[in-house]
């Protein structure tokens, strides 16, 4: 059994993942993940949009303390999407690999695995790695 | 809205550490007691309090203060992170401003070796999703201090200056955790947490608590012939995450300064001394331009000057900060509250700004996916 770990947040398309946003028709603003309403304007009634998988590492740390279950040390950043949203996420990379501004791919990846059932999260990788 | 002019007339602290055979009410009875004999005010003329505790049982305030004597008025119980003991001082400031009351005491209390469920970090939120990928509260500051080092050419060794001043000024202070100076090298070679944030330049999990009382202008008169002004309290929510330019300047942080330099119709160039949230070293750099300290860009070159440390031109964290003295949540605000009055009133012993004048105490609070920053809070205290 495979399962996100949270829902409505992203899609599996072949490895990579696209991001389940929104964007707002008043305003233009784009949304991850999907509100209710438009955060910055109020607008109801946003577009759904799908967002990623390819982004530029905005910044990054590597992790030396345990987090969320993930077996220190691990790489963590944030990701600028082309549609200008910054996306947090594991990022899959040897750390002196890991550069301001590289170019980055979403993926999923098995975030925990308990007997059968597999939760399915997103991270990044470095695009061409 | 018209409103009375407030001042701080008694402030008190416990000693802050770790201490797991205190209770969280032994804490702040030393702090509230240590307040109101500062203040010379009776239990009995407390007309309302606010009490703030993140790793909260029920109704703190009523069961700290009941026990120092003071029942059967007003209270309420504050919660808004590590900015929740400014939210306590901001509440009781607007009781008083407001008329509401003529005199108050806030008091921030965190024990937190004893909580149940703080162990050694703050816990994620469940539903933050951000937390489910890793996120943490040291890592949010490593990815600030990554674009530090990308945008403004700060260094490790900038951060470590950070915690290498904190602590030289906590050296000073007998209430401190760790009243002992480090070395860069020592705090670049302490255990590597989230890179480039190592262990000394974070802030400890702290037990501790403070108090102010706080009244009229006009009532202070009775108690003293120097009363500490308020010149301005200010509190914000933080903006979008989506808003935010860069990690490098928190929207809400400059919207509060602004707020409450306009407030007490002052600029940063009249400030003489700042107390400000340094929970993780790198994050002063970003308060020293939020504050107005220096231009937008300019804080690494103010940090390498020394015009922050003790002794310079505006000395930020004279008490040890929370890197040095230590970092009781919700009495942290509290604290920093207390530390700019003693200083206004030239009583901070061998860490006094010489001549203080007028002082900033800020506190952040919290963090969620989707937010910069949960609150800022500041006030501007001045004699």
């Amino acid at each position: 059994m495979r399962a996100p770990f949270k829902a409505g947040l992203f899609r599996e398309d072949g490895d990579t993942v696209r991001f389940l946003g929104a964007r707002c028709p008043a305003c233009g603003q784009v949304h991850y993940p999907r509100p209710r309403a438009c955060l910055a304007c109020g607008a109801e009634g946003l577009a759904e949009v799908e967002l990623g998988p390819s982004g530029e590492l905005f910044s990054f740390s590597v992790v030396h303390m345990p987090a969320a279950g993930l077996k220190p040390p691990f790489a963590v950043g944030y990701a600028t999407l082309p549609e200008g949203v910054r996306i947090f996420a594991p990022v899959d990379a040897p750390p002196d690999a890991l550069r301001v501004g590289a170019p980055v791919e979403a993926r999923s990846f098995v975030l925990r695995r308990e007997g059968e059932a597999e939760t399915i999260a997103y991270r990044f990788v470095l695009r061409g790695a | 809205m018209s409103m009375r002019e407030v001042a701080v007339i008694g402030v008190g602290q416990s000693k802050f550490g770790k201490f797991p055979e205190r209770s969280f009410l032994d804490l702040g009875h030393e702090a509230v007691l240590a307040a109101l004999r500062d203040s010379g005010v009776s239990p009995k003329a407390v007309q309302a309090a606010y009490a703030s505790r993140l790793y909260v049982d029920i109704i703190t305030g009523e069961a700290l203060l009941s026990g120092v004597g003071i029942a059967g008025i007003e209270i309420m119980n504050v919660e808004n992170a590590c900015a929740g003991g400014s939210t306590a001082v901001r509440a009781l400031w607007k009781d008083v401003a407001t008329g509401f009351c003529d005199l108050g005491v806030a008091v921030g209390v965190e024990s937190m070796t004893t909580s149940p469920v703080v162990g050694k970090m703050i816990p994620p939120a469940p539903d933050d999703i951000e937390a489910h990928l890793g996120m943490a509260v040291p890592v949010a500051f490593a990815l600030i201090a990554r674009r530090l080092m990308e945008t403004e050419g700060a260094t490790p060794e900038d951060f470590a200056r950070v915690s290498v001043k904190a602590h030289r000024a906590g050296a000073l202070n007998p209430m401190a955790q760790y009243q002992k100076e480090v070395t860069v090298e020592e705090v670049l070679r302490s255990r590597m947490i989230a890179d480039p944030i190592t262990l000394l330049q974070c802030c400890p999990a702290t037990d501790g608590a403070a108090a102010v009382v706080m009244c009229s202008l006009e009532v202070a008169r009775r108690y003293t012939s120097r009363p500490v002004k308020v010149l301005a309290s200010a509190l914000l929510s933080g903006s979008y995450a989506f808003a935010q330019p860069d990690f490098t300047s928190f929207e809400v942080g400059r919207r509060t300064a602004r707020q409450a330099y306009e407030l007490a119709g002052l600029g940063p160039e009249d400030l003489d001394v700042v107390e400000c949230h340094d929970a993780f070293a790198p994050e002063e750099l970003v308060h020293y331009e939020d504050l107005g300290l220096c231009e937008a860009g300019g804080a690494v070159a103010l940090l390498r000057s020394g015009a922050t440390e003790l002794g310079g031109r505006i000395p930020v964290n004279p008490s040890g900060g929370l890197q040095s003295l230590g970092h009781p949540l919700s009495a942290s605000g509290v604290r920093n509250v207390c530390e700019i009055a003693l200083h206004l009133r030239g009583q901070a012993g061998a860490r006094q700004t010489p001549g203080a004048k007028v002082g900033l105490a800020q506190m952040l609070g919290g963090a969620a996916a989707g937010l910069e920053a949960g609150a800022c809070c500041i006030h501007i205290l001045g004699v």
